[in-house]
């Protein structure tokens, strides 16, 4: 190679070069209940809207049947939201992810 | 510019590791096989846990139209389970690879009580040296993800109807049973619509035969959003073992 890092398992599996993408754990948590037709800004010191960041949203208690899928994660400069559009109120688990 | 520390770049100048980040890389955890069409996994998951899935197998089953019998994995948010799709999704009851699906649960390094020894490079957050500290383990890292695609489910592409997509090609050198979709934040549920029960997807389609994966973005008009906000994800299981060499 002529530049980077590769890194290789202990059975030879070379597993990281410089073709990867990195997803690394920023945090986790859950959010205070959401009612219907609201949102919760979360920070999260550096993140942005962009690709390098992602965040993964699960509502603890969605309504049975369609819409349980109303609901979105925006990411912005700082934070990101969670709308709740269920019809019913909600907490949310998120997972935040760095992916470059 | 930092001033100790190691911060590791791809050959894109997207950041693989940053001990200024105190963000810790995921490793691919424990995995298994399930039945697809119930209760997944069986200890439901909370907002620690990433799981990916795939399909055991290539088959696909029989169907038409948006339920083509190419399975989709998702899941169905108000119960935990995989949707239940008559067609479009491994079923036992539509010869669709016998309706199982591979999981594995990603977690993050710091939070593995991970032991490093012998050889390889390891990397703390700078905040001591403990298991919840590592940011890297080398030594760790036997069975690994990589992610290899992300984007958000505003796919503008269509195959008829409601169906919008974004398609992920996979790496034809590369092994097909090693991807896995992030199924966190997927949603796959039967709605009532047109006299009877359809799909609404924002999930993963599989299509090995095309060598793609389709990102559904998919809402009947009358249901629901159809441009949901969301994060999703495609992972390439780097060195997975014999629970990712069973595609022949």
């Amino acid at each position: 190679m002529a530049y980077g890092l590769q890194v290789y398992a202990a059975n030879g599996t070379l597993i990281m070069d410089v073709s990867s993408r990195g997803a690394r754990s920023v945090g986790n948590a859950r959010t205070a209940s959401i009612t219907n037709g609201s949102y919760i800004d979360v920070t999260v010191s550096g993140m942005t809207s962009g690709d390098n960041w992602a965040v993964y949203v699960t509502p603890v208690s969605p309504p049975s049947g369609a819409n349980s899928q109303n609901y979105d994660s925006v990411r912005n400069s700082g934070y990101f939201r969670i709308s709740n559009n269920m019809g019913v109120s909600s907490a949310f688990d998120y997972i935040v992810i760095r992916t470059g | 510019m930092m001033t100790y520390g190691i911060h590791i770049l791809n050959s894109s100048g997207r950041t693989i590791l940053n001990s200024d980040e105190v963000a810790s890389l995921f490793y691919a955890g424990p995995s298994g096989t399930a039945v697809a069409d119930t209760v997944f996994p069986t200890s439901n998951w909370s907002g620690t846990r990433l799981i990916l899935a795939r399909p055991s197998s290539t088959a696909v089953g029989t169907g038409t139209s948006f339920e083509n019998g190419k399975p989709q994995l998702g899941v169905q948010p108000f119960s935990a389970q995989w949707g239940p799709s008559a067609q479009g999704f491994p079923s036992t009851s539509n010869n669709n690879g016998g309706g199982h699906v591979v999981w594995r649960e990603l977690k993050a390094q710091s939070t593995a009580s991970l032991s490093p020894s012998g050889t390889g490079l390891v990397v703390y957050d700078g905040l001591g040296t403990g298991s919840s500290n590592i940011l890297f383990s080398a030594s760790d890292l036997d069975v690994f993800a990589t992610l290899v695609a992300s984007g958000r489910y505003n796919g503008t592409a269509t195959d008829g109807g409601f169906r919008l997509y974004t398609e992920f090609t996979m790496d034809a050198s590369l092994d097909q049973g090693r991807y896995y979709a992030l199924m966190t934040d997927t949603i796959s549920i039967a709605v009532s619509a047109f006299g009877g029960f359809i799909q609404s997807h924002y999930n993963f389609e599989f299509d090995y035969a095309a060598g793609k994966i389709r990102v559904l973005n998919y809402a009947p008009a009358n249901t629901g959003d159809n441009s949901r906000d969301a994060d999703w994800a495609i992972f390439y299981l780097t060195n997975g073992g014999s629970v990712d060499d069973n595609f022949s």
